[in-house]
């Protein structure tokens, strides 16, 4: 009979794993370009991006309402 | 620090496996294998040499919930003179100690290639059944798969494998991001670690 055990700890997200290896995030993300391509990293920045450049005109529409 | 203040990370796993070429599939098997089942792998690669580093692998290994054992390498190196590898029974001997003394803090998994061999290898240990890999990527993560059971996300060797398949294919562009010449290297496995969670992420959040 071999050994086996549960295994009920929460998996950590991909940044916290990151962060407890001790990797900088200079060096996740160049790491994650590796395997996702640069691509992908740029389009979550420009989403990111557009997301807050939305919001922030929302907010400047909300503010010359009032 | 005493031994027994270490903080146990409740989901790391000390590696305790051959470090060279002829390896290095099931190196990269066991990363992305420990990976998959929501581990952080922990190995001794950037301990250096010397009088503490006995007591730094015991530190190490104080520090990890689970620790896993390869003894598959028994034959003799290429190297003159030619030996056979002490390391990994001595660290195995290390950990069956700690979880002796720590039952709650501590479990090690022993992994063999050839069946019955290790009771040949190692007959103390006899009563203690390896996890058999034969030599093969899926043979190692079938291994984790049983050794490791999560009742609610129980990962599939195929999805191991595909990872596995990543890591290979980039690791000439991920050793040059570590500034690395081989694989066994403390910086280029920490980058494999996380470059393998990335791969991983697709099957790990759905």
């Amino acid at each position: 009979m071999v050994k086996q055990v549960k295994v009920t700890t929460p998996i950590p997200s991909l940044e916290d794993f990151g962060e407890s290896l001790g990797l900088t995030k200079t060096r996740r993300n160049s790491l994650a370009q590796i395997i996702l391509g640069k691509g992908v990293l740029a389009n979550a920045a420009r989403r990111h991006a557009n997301i807050r450049e939305a919001s922030l005109s929302t907010k400047t529409v909300a503010a010359a309402r009032n | 620090m005493r031994l027994s203040e270490i903080k146990v990370k409740p989901n790391a796993v000390f590696l305790n496996i051959p470090y060279d070429t002829e390896f290095q599939p099931l190196y990269l098997a066991y990363i992305a294998g420990l990976i998959h089942l929501g581990f952080e792998p922990r190995a001794t690669l950037g301990i250096p040499g010397g009088t503490r580093r006995l007591e730094k692998i015991l530190a190490e290994l104080a520090g990890c919930r689970y620790s896993v054992h390869d003894l598959s390498r028994v034959q003799l190196d290429r190297n003159l003179p030619k030996t056979p590898r002490f390391n990994m029974p001595f660290e195995l001997g290390l950990a069956v100690t700690w979880a002796e003394l720590n039952p709650a803090k501590h479990s090690w998994f022993v992994f063999e290639q050839q069946p019955y061999r290790i009771q040949k290898s190692l007959s103390d240990l006899n009563g203690t059944d390896p996890h058999l890999h034969e030599g093969r990527v899926a043979g190692v993560m079938s291994g984790l798969c049983n050794a490791f059971v999560r009742p609610t996300h129980q990962p599939r060797v195929n999805d191991m494998i595909a990872t596995h398949r990543v890591i290979t294919r980039k690791l000439a562009a991920i050793l040059e991001e570590a500034g690395a010449e081989t694989p066994f290297e403390a910086r280029a496995f920490q980058s494999l670690c996380y470059t393998a969670r990335v791969a991983a992420e697709k099957y790990l959040r759905r």
